[in-house]
C-alpha cells in the first residue's frame, strides 16, 4: 500500500520515470478494477459503482499534482512524450472526466438502471485521450483516438429507449467511421512518402520532401479527419443532432474532453510532423475557422433547444480555438490553451445545469426552461455565468479567452479574421443571452414553478465550476503564466 | 515529379476501360433493346423466390459472431509472435511480459463477458 500512495503522489521523488508510473497505465487499470468490481460484486447497485469512479477520479485529479514538471521525457520508443503540454491537457480530460461522472448519476432517472458501465466507459475514454495528448507516433494517436472514439459511440446511445438517443448513437458511428477512413488514409500516404510513423522522423523527411503533391494531400486528410473530431465547419453536422440525442453527461463530455483532445492531437501534429508545411496548414486551418465561425454562431441563432444551442456553440468555439492554432505563435498557443480552460469549465457548468435540471423541466427546449429565475434563482444565476463566459462578457474567463486570441492573432497581422470573429462574437449574445431571457423574463407556459431537488453534492458540483469560471476571469494573468511555467518548463 | 504517378495514372486508365468495355459488351451483345415478357421478369434466368428474403435472426447469432471474431483475432495475432519472437523470448523477459499483460487484459473481457452471460444461450 505504501508503495501505491509513492507512485500515485510522490513521483517528483523517483528518477527515473518509468513506464508503469505514467497516468494513462493508472487509469486503464482503475477501469479494468471498475469492471470487475461491477461484475464481481454480490448486490446489483449502482451506486457503489457510480461513487467509486468519482472517487477514483477525484483522487486522480489530486494525484496529478504531484505529476513531475519541467521535465521533457520519452516512452516506448518516442511513441509517448511526457511534457508540459501533455500535462496541462490530461488534468483538463480529469476534470472533464470528474464532472462527467459525477452529472451521469443524475441519469439513473432515465433507465440505465444495472447497467453500471457508463460510469466505468469514462476511465478507459480518459485514458485514450492521455494517450492522445502524449502522443509521438501516428499508430499510438490513431489507436488512441479510435479508443476514445468507439467509448463515445457506446455512452451516447446509451439510453437504448430513447429514439433521440439511438438517432445520435447511430449518426455518431457513421460519421465517426468515416473520418476514421479520411484519417487513416491521410496516415497512409504520409508514411507512403514520409517513410516514418514516428513523428520526429516524419518531420524531417518532410521537410526535405515537401514539394511532392501527395504530401500535401496526406497532411489535408488527416486535418480533415481532425476536423471531424474538432466539429469544426464544413465538418460539423454531426454535432448538434448528437449533442442534442446523447445523454447530457456525455454531450458534456463530447463538447468539452473530445474536442480538447482533437486540439491537442493537432497542436501535437503542428509542433511535429507538419512544422514543415506550416505555411500549407495555415490556409486551411484558417478556412476551418472562419467557416466555424460563421457556421457556429449564425446556425445557433435559429435553434430552439438549448441542447441543439450548445451543439452549435462549440463548433463556433472550435472557430476560435482554431483561428488561435492558426496565429501560430508562442503567445497565440498559450492563449489558445488559456481558452480551452475557460470554454471547458463554462460549458461543463451549463450541461450541469441542464442534466441537473432536465427531468424537472421535462425536456431541454428552451421555453421548457421558462421562469426557471423565479422557482430556481440560484440554478439560473448559475446557468447565466456560464452562459456569459461562453459569450465572452467581461470580467469572466470566457472574455479573457477570447480577448488573448484577437490579440495573438492581431499582432500576427490577421486582421480580416480578427473583425470575422469578433463580428460572429456579437451575434453569439443573441442566442446566449436568448436563453437567459427565457430563464428570467418569460411565464411558464403551464404557470407551474418547476421543483427543486438537486442533491447537495451536485449544488456543490455546480459552485465550484461557476466559482472556477469567475475565478480564471479574475486573475488572468495569473493564470496564463501558470500555463505558460507548466508548458515551457520554466 | 508528376512522372512517378504514371503508374497510377494507367491503373485509373485500366480500371475505367474494363468497367466501360463490361458495360458496353452487356449493351452491345446483351440485346438491350429487344423485349419480351421473359425479359422484363426480376428473375430474368432463375426461380422466382419463396417467402421473405430477410427473415428475422436472434440478435445472439451477431453477439456470439462479434466475440468469436474478437477472440479468434487475438490468436490469429499470437501465432506472428511466437514465431517472430521464439528467440528473443528466451533472451528478454520484456517480450514475454508484455504478451501476458495483453493476454491478462485479454482475459479480464473474457470473464467480463462470461459474468455478463453474453455466452448463455438460453437466456
Amino acid at each position: 500500500m505504501n508503495t501505491v500512495a509513492t507512485t500515485l503522489f510522490l513521483q517528483k521523488s523517483q528518477e527515473p520515470m518509468q513506464w508503469w508510473n505514467l497516468p494513462e497505465v493508472w487509469w486503464i487499470f482503475v477501469g479494468i478494477l471498475l469492471l470487475l468490481l461491477e461484475m464481481l460484486r454480490p448486490r446489483r447497485n449502482s451506486a457503489s459503482i457510480a461513487k467509486a469512479s468519482i472517487f477514483a477520479f477525484a483522487v486522480m485529479l489530486i494525484a496529478s499534482l504531484g505529476w513531475p514538471t519541467g521535465l521533457e521525457t520519452t516512452f516506448f520508443g518516442g511513441a509517448y512524450q511526457w511534457d508540459g503540454l501533455a500535462i496541462f491537457f490530461k488534468r483538463i480530460f480529469l476534470i472533464a472526466g470528474l464532472a462527467t461522472t459525477w452529472m451521469m448519476r443524475k441519469c439513473e432517472a432515465q433507465g440505465i438502471q444495472g447497467r453500471d458501465e457508463f460510469y466505468i466507459l469514462p476511465w478507459f475514454a480518459v485514458a485514450a485521450m492521455g494517450f492522445v495528448s502524449s502522443v509521438g507516433d501516428f499508430v499510438t494517436g490513431f489507436v488512441s483516438i479510435e479508443l476514445l472514439t468507439v467509448c463515445s459511440y457506446i455512452m451516447v446511445a446509451f439510453y437504448r429507449s430513447d429514439r433521440f438517443s439511438l438517432e445520435a448513437g447511430a449518426k455518431y458511428l457513421v460519421i465517426g467511421a468515416l473520418s476514421t477512413a479520411f484519417l487513416v488514409f491521410g496516415i497512409t500516404i504520409l508514411f507512403g512518402t514520409g517513410g516514418s510513423l514516428r513523428f520526429d522522423q516524419l518531420a524531417n523527411s518532410l521537410a526535405s520532401g515537401h514539394q511532392d503533391p501527395a504530401v500535401t494531400m496526406g497532411v489535408v486528410l488527416v486535418l480533415v479527419g481532425v476536423g471531424f473530431k474538432l466539429a469544426a465547419a464544413p465538418f460539423h453536422w454531426w454535432a448538434p443532432d448528437v449533442y442534442h440525442g446523447a445523454p447530457t453527461p456525455v454531450s458534456a463530455f463530447l463538447a468539452v474532453a473530445s474536442k480538447a483532445a482533437a486540439v491537442v492531437f493537432l497542436l501535437r501534429l503542428l509542433i511535429g510532423p507538419f512544422a514543415p508545411l506550416w505555411t500549407q496548414c495555415q490556409q486551411v486551418l484558417l478556412a476551418l475557422a472562419g467557416a466555424s465561425l460563421l457556421v457556429g454562431n449564425l446556425g445557433a441563432l435559429s435553434q430552439r433547444d438549448v441542447k441543439r444551442v450548445m451543439g452549435y456553440s462549440s463548433v463556433s468555439h472550435a472557430g476560435f480555438i482554431l483561428l488561435g492554432i492558426s496565429a501560430g505563435s508562442q503567445p497565440a498557443m498559450l492563449s489558445v490553451c488559456y481558452y480551452l480552460l475557460a470554454y471547458t469549465l463554462a460549458t461543463l457548468l451549463v450541461f450541469g445545469v441542464i442534466c441537473g435540471m432536465i427531468d424537472k423541466t421535462g425536456g431541454s427546449l428552451m421555453r421548457q426552461f421558462n421562469g426557471l429565475a423565479q422557482s430556481r434563482p440560484g440554478v439560473a444565476w448559475l446557468m447565466t455565468i456560464g452562459m456569459l463566459s461562453l459569450a465572452g462578457i467581461p470580467p469572466l474567463s470566457g472574455f479573457f479567452g477570447k480577448w488573448f486570441i484577437f490579440a495573438s492573432v492581431w499582432q500576427e497581422g490577421m486582421y480580416v479574421m480578427v473583425f470575422l470573429a469578433g463580428f460572429t462574437a456579437v451575434a453569439s449574445l443573441f442566442y446566449y443571452l436568448a436563453i437567459v431571457r427565457h430563464m428570467f423574463f418569460e411565464k411558464p407556459a403551464d404557470g407551474r414553478a418547476i421543483s427543486s431537488g438537486l442533491s447537495f453534492g451536485y449544488q456543490l458540483l455546480l459552485v465550484v465550476l461557476a466559482v472556477a469560471t469567475v475565478a480564471v476571469g479574475l486573475v488572468p494573468g495569473a493564470v496564463q503564466r501558470a500555463i505558460y511555467a507548466l508548458i515551457f518548463n520554466l | 515529379m508528376m512522372q512517378e504517378y504514371f503508374a497510377a495514372l494507367v491503373q485509373v486508365a485500366a480500371a475505367a476501360v474494363v468497367a466501360g468495355g463490361a458495360l458496353a459488351a452487356s449493351v452491345i451483345l446483351g440485346k438491350i433493346g429487344a423485349r419480351s415478357k421473359a425479359k422484363d421478369t426480376p428473375y430474368e434466368c432463375g426461380l422466382n423466390p419463396e417467402g421473405n428474403s430477410n427473415p428475422r435472426f436472434s440478435v445472439k447469432f451477431y453477439l456470439i459472431a462479434m466475440l468469436f471474431i474478437l477472440f479468434d483475432i487475438e490468436i490469429v495475432f499470437l501465432y506472428p509472435w511466437a514465431v517472430v519472437y521464439a528467440d528473443m523470448v528466451k533472451e528478454s523477459w520484456v517480450i514475454f511480459g508484455s504478451m501476458a499483460l495483453f493476454q491478462l487484459i485479454l482475459a479480464v473481457g473474457f470473464v467480463y463477458e462470461f459474468k455478463k452471460g453474453a455466452l448463455d444461450w438460453s437466456r
